[in-house]
């Protein structure tokens, strides 16, 4: 039966649709080619496969995407192969997870963090960042809900991290 | 008929996707492959549902129009819910007169663990999953069935169990099966069986009949009419021992 599943996703594949994509995601400064688009598609049903998922209907790639492209830490030369990074590290969360969290609560959660604690540092978003949001929805912690994943990490953190206030009184007081 | 030789792996595919869609309540993209193996396994499931209730209909569905698969797994998931409210009433009648005569594991599976099938009996996203061990043996074989229709043919087995015990005074029941086994009530195995081949044993001495299968399966019918009329079911359902009788009286293993 899985044999089946995986030829009918194969003979289903969507083409990604650059050219929407692009015309949102241009005015970030990012683009793709239809190779890079292709290249995604690709790597999407590899990350599928390697993390044991299928996906019914329509693909959480573009979702990815608009979640993504307004981040600082993308440019166009990382642009691609970010992509790639963070759909692996998404299907891998969900089942670490256990599928407790939705695509959005996930996404934004991802995004949030990979934006400020993680500085678009991909290894910390997974290694550490999720690694303990992961262990705290196993354990039952749900309040990530009320926001859809924003603003969660800073009750899990375990790293003391600076305040943005006492960090610039540091700063006044170095100079 | 084999289903997947009769829809497209595209068009059960296409029925379990929507299938998916309302268990994550399209809140998420993807399942693991466990979760979609479970979601396509109850489209077959109800589809097979519907194909045993109905004959040709089935077949004239064209399912090129794209209504085929969607179609048949529709009113097969309508029956699966129809087939459990029909087993729940059969339930509620079944323990009006239940008697386990004792025996903890017939009390423990029929009054504690039925009740929790009903409770957690998953007939939209897990229609194939009887939940339950059901550790009090029935005489039918139930490897084969599963789903509802395991717990249909359970609650009919008990019910025929619980017709032919029950037309017995309680204590003649009781003593039976402690002159079997004085711990039976602690036991595992089938009280009916131990009482049938009780009462088949004296009808045998009074009748001075050889214990084969033949003779075992007159008698059987004799008593069954006597009490009960033509009741073709209990008759098959109680003579599927017989066999088993002859073989332990060859063996050695049944002292009449």
């Amino acid at each position: 039966m899985e044999e089946q599943w995986l030829s009918v996703l194969a003979a289903q594949a969507e083409e990604l649709n650059v050219q929407e994509l692009n015309a949102y995601t241009g005015q970030y400064g990012l683009t793709l080619s239809r190779e890079d688009g292709e290249l995604l598609m690709q790597e999407h049903k590899n990350a599928l496969v390697r993390q044991k998922r299928i996906e019914f209907g329509e693909s959480i790639l573009p979702k990815l995407i608009y979640t993504f492209c307004d981040s600082d830490y993308l440019c166009q030369d990382n642009y691609v192969e970010t992509l790639i990074g963070l759909q692996e590290i998404f299907f891998r969360y969900k089942n670490e997870m256990s599928d407790e969290i939705t695509d959005d609560e996930l996404l934004h959660f991802m995004k949030e963090q990979f934006d400020t604690v993680c500085a678009g540092d991909l290894d910390y978003l997974s290694g550490t960042c999720l690694e303990v949001f992961a262990q705290a929805v196993r354990a039952g912690y749900r309040d990530y809900r009320k926001t859809e994943g924003r603003s969660s990490y800073g009750e899990l953190d375990e790293v003391t991290r600076w305040d943005r206030e006492l960090y610039l009184e540091a700063l006044k007081d170095l100079f | 008929m084999n289903i997947t030789e009769y829809y497209t792996p595209k068009e059960l595919f296409e029925v379990t996707a929507k299938l998916a869609g309302k268990y994550t309540g399209h809140e998420s993209t993807s399942v693991t492959y466990e979760k979609g193996r479970q979601l396509m396994e109850a489209v077959l499931y109800c589809i097979s549902e519907y194909e045993r209730e109905e004959t040709s209909e089935i077949c004239v569905l064209d399912s090129k129009a794209g209504t085929g698969a969607e179609y048949v797994y529709r009113k097969g998931y309508e029956l699966v819910v129809r087939k459990t409210k029909k087993m729940l009433g059969l339930y509620h009648l079944l323990l009006k007169k239940f008697n386990a005569y004792g025996n903890h594991n017939y009390s423990d599976t029929v009054l504690l663990g039925i009740p929790e099938f009903f409770r957690r009996y998953d007939a939209r996203f897990e229609p194939q999953n009887h939940i339950l061990t059901l550790d009090y043996p029935v005489l039918v074989p139930m490897e084969e069935v599963r789903g509802i229709d395991a717990i249909e043919q359970y609650l009919c087995a008990i019910r025929l169990e619980q017709r032919f015990m029950g037309a017995f005074p309680e204590e003649d029941v009781r003593r039976a099966l402690k002159e079997y086994d004085p711990g039976y009530e602690g036991q595992f195995y089938n009280i009916c069986k131990i009482l049938l081949k009780n009462v088949l044993g004296r009808m045998l001495t009074e009748a001075k009949a050889e214990p084969d299968t033949q003779n075992m399966g007159l008698l059987l019918s004799r008593l069954i009419d006597r009490r009960w009329g033509r009741d073709e079911l209990m008759y098959r359902y109680l003579s599927i021992p017989l066999g088993g009788f002859e073989t332990e009286y060859r063996e050695g293993l049944w002292k009449i």
